[in-house]
């Protein structure tokens, strides 16, 4: 009886190891479309990893600000479109 | 030289496929020699001027000449019509020659040389542009338009770093016909880029020093040629390198012909310091 | 304009309501026009045909019997190289061609094509070609039918960015805006979707960080109506109360658009949306997919990656989404979900009538949705050398991976089915309604992929994977042909009635008509046409140059006519275009379609097909000089 409760932790032990090395397959949901898990070997958040790509925030800022300046130049043409019946690109 | 061929591949590595499996291509083994050959083989551009040409009239084609005579042995160019960007990889490496001028020194795919000069980007721009600018910090350079770089060079990085990318962004892409560097290694021509400082096209050009010395020289239009600062660090703390020292590269345990090298370089080293103050390099 | 999106779920309401004023008048009878004009034959008003984006023509003229009679009748090459995607429109007596950059439209009267009505050459930054990611196509126009208050508009995007409205009887710019900058690397390939008064356009530049948006412009006036991305919080994302309601293990409106993330990564995650869309009239919503997560290397963006790689169903007033649902999580291997949607009613396993959805991923698996909440239906593989995953959960909607065709860093992953150009790319599929099945134009491709790191600069590309890519297992990899399969697919059984090879993929797409018929052009550059209940190839042509777009039927003055835009590029002709040798050039392409420079070369144009060549200049007298 003893020798088979052993035995049993034992493979429970190889099966949980066996599950982490096949790694990722997407379907260890924490919560509903949260999934994701890091592959065995890789960190689950990079900052500060040696795959930190280390962006600058004067780049990551670049779209949000380049978005309104286009936004900012539509909507000026578009009012004078209205105002006068023109389109002046 | 250093700057096309390494640090613009490190730059390529982000965006360009071609050069990453060329360097992959170049891991493959090699033979390493013990004995020294009889002939200095030298990988050289048949076309990349001011570096080289089949006609020999490239700095680095009468460096190599003084370089074999010191060596006292035979000197062989090994022509390749491809840009030198792929010396290293597509020739050097399976061993159609065996020796490549001017790489940066800490280049780890070769075994470098001692340095045989340092040298490093620099502004050039019409004396009569009035401009006063010695380096990336100074207020002068966001009074300019149109700056000439070469993409995926460090200068790139000093334009994103100053802000400059965006405004000069269809310029720049006009110096290599628009064309995508992505897909494949666009060598915009130096007496083009040196072309639209003199025109006036530009108002500024930030270059690697020995692309353009000659051709800044050479101009009958008084240029201004200007060192950058050694480096420049950026926000996220990286450093971005201005000045680079410059060796000749052999194939990894290729020992013994280094060494010939070596004691060839220093014995030569004067006739070498004239050759590149001739060309117009500004020596660090 | 992010910053005041935080009350955008209000806010864009009231902006709504005045637009909805604007509406009242004009929107009904305008969309009624469109919906009217898509079902009669003489007409191909929109890229997909109809709403249902089928490409299902009722015309019979040509059939089994007779299409090997099918002659050239006349033909226009628009001057332009490169990839010509997408296909005319006819509206009445009129048709519309479009080119690849410089954007050209070209306007003519069907009755004497000899002539150019109008033309429009835009002048654009030069520069939007050298962000361009695979070539420098185009998809095509779009038409809107016009009001008491505004005429009928041809509506066009352009390389760089801008998207423009014609006055479709003159040519005339009625209103010009951007929808981006290339110094972002924001370009437009995609043709505008138009819904009610509204033109929606999407984004591309995923490949250079751009975070995929979709914005709403009014027809009449140029103004912004709306705007939603793929990532970010759910107030920028624009997601109804009642998101997922159906499905809630797809997740819902809890910032899983930032969460599924690490830091700011969200910001420049991709997710560009340049595809074809659909819109179902009945329920007023349209669909369509976000394309893959930035960069391409896994690695540097831990997390679900939420809401790239989504089939969206949103509202077509407001663009709240009522569901999304994400194919790939994750993704390792660029399998961008952007592809078509294509609408069908059919009943299912059960007996009951449904809104169905399919839509033939990239990743290699066919997706069927019941288009009102999101069910998932029935999830197949197109063919089964896809590898990357056993299957799809249909419980919980996820995909079930084989890690060994995963990819990593510091790891050349080898032999993955399919290739980051997908099983199915921006090919105009087609779905016959009478015989319930869908054609699928497939790419029998699959790839070695190596990630590598590299920080984000706006503007310059941000992919951080080296591709190669080669024709599949069923292929010749040695010869790099054998890459495109057709198939004719039941979305309720998961079977196929027939399946046939190609020698190069099927890019460009196919139409069916119900004299039986499935044509497709091939980017080697023949016109075919196959019996579309047994896959018979029963008549072909060559064209002049390799095809990347879709056919297209109208029928004139009573003649039947099949056309189709020639002119080799886009994606798998990046290698042609450009001179590349490097097989993993061209994001991987280079290699998989070294054959193709032996076959075509590049040149644009258009060439109409009819019984015998029947066609306006029967009468010889059409188009003479006249005294």
């Amino acid at each position: 009886m003893n020798k088979l409760t052993i035995l049993s932790t034992a493979a429970a032990v190889m099966l949980a190891f066996g599950a982490t090395a096949i790694a990722y397959d997407g379907t260890k949901c924490s919560e509903p479309g949260i999934c994701w898990e890091a592959k065995p070997g890789f960190p689950d958040k990079i900052k500060g990893s040696k795959f930190d790509p280390k962006h600058s925030q004067t780049e990551l800022n670049k779209q949000d600000i380049s978005m309104k300046a286009v936004d900012a130049r539509n909507a000026k043409r578009a009012a004078n479109f209205k105002k006068t019946g023109k389109w002046v690109f | 030289m250093l700057n096309k061929k390494i640090k613009s591949i490190y730059k390529y590595i982000g965006q360009c496929g071609l050069l990453v499996v060329s360097m992959l291509t170049m891991i493959s083994p090699v033979q390493a020699s013990e004995a020294l050959p009889d002939t200095l083989r030298i990988c050289a551009s048949s076309d990349e001027m001011p570096y080289s040409n089949s006609e020999q009239q490239g700095f680095e084609n009468a460096l190599a000449q003084v370089l074999a005579e010191s060596m006292s042995l035979p000197l062989e160019f090994v022509w390749s019509d491809k840009a030198a960007i792929f010396l290293v990889t597509e020739h050097l490496m399976k061993n159609e020659c065996d020796v490549v001028l001017g790489v940066d020194t800490d280049d780890s795919r070769v075994a470098t040389s001692e340095p045989y000069y340092k040298t490093g980007y620099v502004f050039v721009y019409r004396t009569d542009k009035d401009l006063d600018i010695t380096s990336w910090k100074s207020p002068d350079i966001q009074k300019l338009k149109n700056i000439v770089i070469v993409p995926g060079s460090p200068s790139e990085t000093m334009l994103k770093a100053v802000g400059k990318y965006e405004s000069n962004f269809n310029y720049v892409k006009s110096l290599i016909g628009f064309k995508s560097i992505r897909n494949k290694y666009i060598r915009a021509k130096p007496t083009k880029l040196i072309g639209e400082i003199v025109s006036g096209n530009g108002d500024i050009a930030h270059l690697w020093a020995p692309e353009i010395a000659r051709y800044v020289h050479n101009s009958d239009t008084d240029l201004q040629m200007v060192m950058s600062q050694q480096q420049y660090e950026l926000e996220n703390g990286d450093i971005v390198m201005q000045h680079y020292d410059q060796s000749i590269a052999v194939r990894l345990g290729d020992d013994a012909l280094l060494q010939a090298i070596n004691k060839g370089l220093a014995s030569a080293q004067q006739k070498i310091k004239i050759i590149l103050q001739k060309e117009g390099i500004p020596l660090l | 304009m992010r910053k005041k999106q935080k009350i955008s779920i209000i806010s864009s309401a009231v902006l709504l309501s005045s637009t909805i004023g604007l509406f009242a008048t004009g929107i009904v009878s305008a969309n009624d026009k469109l919906v009217e004009l898509q079902k009669s034959d003489a007409n191909w008003v929109m890229q997909g045909k109809n709403y249902s984006a089928d490409k299902f023509s009722p015309a019979t003229q040509i059939d089994k019997k007779n299409v090997s009679n099918l002659k050239a009748s006349w033909s226009f090459s628009t001057g332009v190289l490169s990839g010509h995607e997408g296909a005319p429109l006819v509206v009445g007596d009129m048709m519309y061609i479009h080119s690849p950059y410089p954007n050209n439209t070209f306007a003519f009267n069907l009755n004497d094509p000899g002539k150019i009505v109008w033309e429009h050459k835009p002048k654009q930054d030069p520069a939007a070609r050298a962000v361009a990611c695979c070539d420098v196509v185009n998809r095509g126009l779009a038409y809107w039918p016009g009001d008491s208050k505004t005429p009928a508009l041809i509506v066009k995007s352009q390389l760089d960015g801008n998207v423009v409205t014609l006055i479709a009887a003159t040519g005339e710019v009625h209103w010009q805006v951007e929808t981006g900058a290339i110094d972002m690397g924001q370009t437009q390939t995609q043709s505008p979707f138009i819904i009610k008064d509204l033109v929606i356009q999407g984004s591309s530049g995923a490949e250079l960080g751009v975070r995929g948006y979709l914005t709403a412009f009014d027809i009449h006036t140029g103004e912004m109506v709306w705007r939603w991305y793929a990532t970010g919080p759910d107030a920028d994302i624009g997601l109804k109360k009642d998101f997922n309601d159906a499905n809630p293990h797809y997740g819902q409106a809890k910032d899983l658009g930032m969460r599924t993330w690490e830091g700011d990564a969200w910001r420049i995650g991709g997710g560009t949306n340049w595809g074809w869309y659909a819109y179902d009239p009945d329920l007023e919503m349209f669909y369509y997919g976000s394309g893959n997560p930035a960069p391409w290397n896994e690695t540097m963006r831990p997390g679900d990656n939420k809401w790239t790689m989504t089939i969206w169903g949103r509202d077509a007033d407001t663009g709240l989404a009522k569901f999304g649902y994400q194919k790939t999580p994750h993704d390792e291997w660029d399998f961008a979900g952007v592809n078509l949607m294509m609408l069908s009613e059919q009943k299912d396993k059960n007996g009951k009538m449904r809104k169905l959805l399919t839509h033939p991923d990239r990743n290699g698996i066919v997706y069927t949705l019941d288009r009102e909440n999101g069910d998932l239906i029935s999830a197949n593989k197109m063919d089964d050398t896809a590898n990357w995953l056993k299957k799809v959960d249909l419980k919980t909607g996820l995909p079930i991976r084989d890690p060994e065709f995963s990819t990593s860093m510091n790891h050349r992953s080898r032999d993955i089915c399919p290739s980051a150009m997908g099983f199915h790319n921006q090919a105009m599929s087609s779905y016959d309604p009478t015989r319930e099945l869908f054609y699928l134009s497939i790419n029998h491709l699959c790839m070695d992929w190596e990630p590598f790191m590299l920080p984000y600069r706006a503007g310059q590309f941000f992919v951080g994977a080296n591709v190669w890519s080669y024709p599949g297992p069923k292929g010749d990899r040695q010869r790099g042909i054998g890459s495109g399969q057709l198939k004719a697919y039941n979305a309720i059984t998961g079977e196929f009635a027939w399946e046939v090879m190609e020698k190069f993929s099927l890019w460009g797409g196919n139409m069916v008509t119900a004299g039986g018929l499935v044509f497709y052009g091939t980017l080697d550059g023949f016109l075919k046409a196959r019996d579309s209940d047994t896959g018979k190839l029963l008549w072909k042509f060559k064209l002049p140059s390799g095809v990347v777009g879709h056919p297209m039927t109208y029928t004139h003055k009573g003649i039947q006519y099949i056309a189709i835009n020639y002119g080799v590029g886009g994606w798998p002709a990046v290698g042609l275009v450009f001179d590349l040798n490097d097989p993993s050039a061209g994001l991987g392409a280079v290699g998989a379609f070294k054959e193709l420079a032996r076959t075509t070369q590049m040149g644009g144009g258009f060439i109409v097909f009819s019984l015998d060549g029947k066609g306006p200049y029967d009468d010889l007298s059409v188009g003479e000089y006249e005294m």
